[in-house]
């Protein structure tokens, strides 16, 4: 069996009295495209929040290669492995494409304050380092072209491909895709769905939330199924399209006519 | 009207700039620091001022302004942190170089880093709980600390107590410049040296990893922890930067009027020179300068206005950050489109 590379144990997350996840178990293993599914409020992007530390659960566990991180600051978090985008893009706008990349490639740099004005060789070495990574990786989402544009003027599409790049900056052992297809035409989900797989390939697991159905289905190697903080079914992509309780939760079930 | 609002110096400046060589670079700064240094020499009167003699005003509060207001752009401009009591940094360094100077035989060179380090010390004890805060509620704490300083310096007569500290030495002559002899000159090259040193070390900072890291608390604190951001760390570097240049101003300033008193650091002048940030545009160095430079010079050269001079002066902030709301300078970056280079 693959290592796990993220794992979430029995989670439980309550706001005031409203129970957002009930015992929740999910993992993504090493080279796997995880896609976590769900009605709208079932739940999935308070399991990002949760992993990645924004919020702390009322119980349960969550192991990034084995190690909790339960009650880290996030940044420590991004930093041991888990990277993210965001439903509603969150890019900062007011700097350029190459600089939103460069932020997040600072992180894995030692450099501190202090060396950074004095301008020690390690400084600079970690300057260019940034750089460097930040273009390759704008060429690898093909807007390398753009990169002294600020995000705020890029057109949508490029914005969303941008947060990829940056949370690939964190070289992240799992990436975490919020909804990286919303607003997308049909052309877009293609490329996109290759994107992903790319990434994959390259040895970056991916835990995909997703609405798009024909998306997920085509490049996820397992599909988790929350419905009201439930998991109510996990599988290959064919065994939860057959699966009663999903269709139910999507499409509802039929009132008793009696 | 609309175009005003909207000319930015820096598409001329900046499009010149980019294309100038090195030397061409290197001449121009030599001549702007050359006659920033030369300042105190011109005697023009359409420059000058009534009443207080153009040098005295150019020490302060021109000079002083700008210095505090360089520092105060750190943490106000580059990190978005809303400091309304930056005058206890100040307050601290008068006081950190009033009680060396008259309790022990280190001259002034030498308590100017013991200045800075008191004032980044406050900032570390008043950062490290009051940074976890956000928005209104850190600005609300950062206008009591200012309150606090200026209380306890009251009430505490080992330094003075109300009354304040008298006597205080001022630096040992240099370069043939000698202090204290009341010609504000000498004072006005030091704090200048201060504020190219402050402007070069802030540029350093601003275009490498922690100029990055700021740029991104300030736009959204959240997603900077996201991306790996320790957001806490960049903010207390922020606050005590700011904190020791305050900490400098207000050693050189206590050097130069020889006596101070509790009531000199009040919170007008924490409002003072965080309106010198904004009006001149926050988080471009040049736009806090000229800020700084311009509501430093109207107060004195509008002096023939006698009372009605501070209603001139607020009537023309009101239309100036109508006009530009961002400031005189803005901060806006210009972008490449298409390859650099």
């Amino acid at each position: 069996m693959s290592k796990k590379l993220l794992e979430v144990k029995d989670l439980v997350v309550k706001f005031g009295g409203v129970t957002a996840l009930n015992n929740v178990n999910l993992h993504v293993s090493e080279g796997e495209v995880a896609a976590l599914i769900g009605p709208n409020g079932a739940g999935k992007t308070t399991v990002f929040n949760i992993v990645t530390g924004y919020y702390t659960p009322a119980g349960g566990d969550v192991l990034v290669d084995g190690v909790s991180v339960l009650g880290k600051r996030p940044y420590k978090i991004a930093r041991a492995g888990l990277a993210r985008t965001f439903q509603n893009i969150r890019l900062f706008e007011e700097m350029t494409a190459l600089e939103n990349v460069a932020t997040a490639a600072d992180a894995l740099n030692k450099t501190g304050l202090v060396g950074s004005l004095v301008g020690l060789p390690r400084s600079r070495r970690d300057e260019a380092r940034s750089t460097e990574k930040a273009h390759e990786l704008l060429s690898f989402i093909g807007l390398d072209h753009r990169a002294h544009q600020l995000a705020k003027n890029l057109p949508y599409g490029d914005q969303r491909r941008l947060e990829i790049a940056r949370a690939l900056a964190l070289e992240p052992k799992v990436l975490l895709l919020d909804e990286p297809a919303a607003g997308f035409n049909p052309q877009e989900k293609v490329e996109l769905g290759s994107l992903i797989l790319k990434i994959r390939d390259n040895g970056n697991a991916v835990l995909l939330i997703e609405h798009d159905m024909s998306l997920v289905m085509k490049i996820s190697d397992r599909v988790s199924v929350l419905d009201f903080g439930q998991k109510i079914a996990e599988g290959k992509p064919a065994e939860i399209q057959k699966d009663q309780r999903v269709i139910d939760a999507y499409l509802g079930v039929a009132e008793d006519a009696s | 009207m609309a175009d005003l609002s909207r000319f930015n110096p820096r598409e001329i400046f900046g499009n010149w700039w980019d294309q100038a060589s090195a030397i061409q670079r290197g001449i121009f700064r030599v001549c702007v620091i050359a006659l920033f240094y030369a300042l105190p020499l011109l005697n023009n009167p359409v420059i000058d001022t009534p009443e207080t003699s153009f040098q005295s005003v150019l020490f302060y509060p021109l000079i002083m302004f700008s210095l505090m207001a360089v520092g105060l752009n750190v943490v106000v401009g580059k990190s978005g942190i809303l400091d309304l009591g930056y005058v206890a940094f100040f307050a601290i360094g008068a006081y950190t170089h009033a009680m060396f100077g008259l309790k022990t035989g280190l001259n002034f060179y030498e308590i100017l880093p013991i200045a800075m380090g008191m004032a980044m010390l406050a900032g570390v004890i008043l950062g490290l709980p009051a940074l976890r805060l956000r928005g209104d509620y850190l600005a609300i704490i950062t206008l009591g600390f200012g309150e606090i300083v200026r209380i306890i310096a009251i009430n505490t007569e080992a330094i003075g107590g109300s009354a304040g500290l008298t006597d205080i030495p001022p630096p040992p002559s240099v370069l043939g410049l000698k202090f204290g002899s009341g010609d504000p000159r000498p004072y006005y090259w030091l704090t200048l040296t201060l504020v190219i040193l402050v402007i070069w070390g802030v540029l350093r900072l601003s275009h490498r990893k922690p100029g990055r890291a700021w740029e991104a608390i300030r736009q959204d604190e959240d997603v900077a922890e996201f991306m790996g951001v320790s957001t806490l760390k960049y903010k207390l570097w922020a606050f005590i930067i700011g904190g020791a240049v305050g900490g400098a101003a207000g050693a050189v300033y206590a050097s130069q009027i020889l006596s101070i008193q509790p009531e000199m650091f009040n919170l007008n002048l924490s409002i003072m020179i965080l309106a010198c940030v904004v009006f001149g545009g926050m988080g471009n160095i040049w736009g806090v300068i000229l800020g700084a430079v311009l509501l430093g010079y109207l107060p004195e050269k509008l002096r023939f206005l006698s009372d009605y001079r501070i209603i001139f002066f607020g009537l023309l902030m009101v239309v100036m950050m109508n006009l530009r709301p961002n400031g005189l300078l803005p901060r806006k970056k210009r972008e490449v489109v298409g390859e650099k280079k």
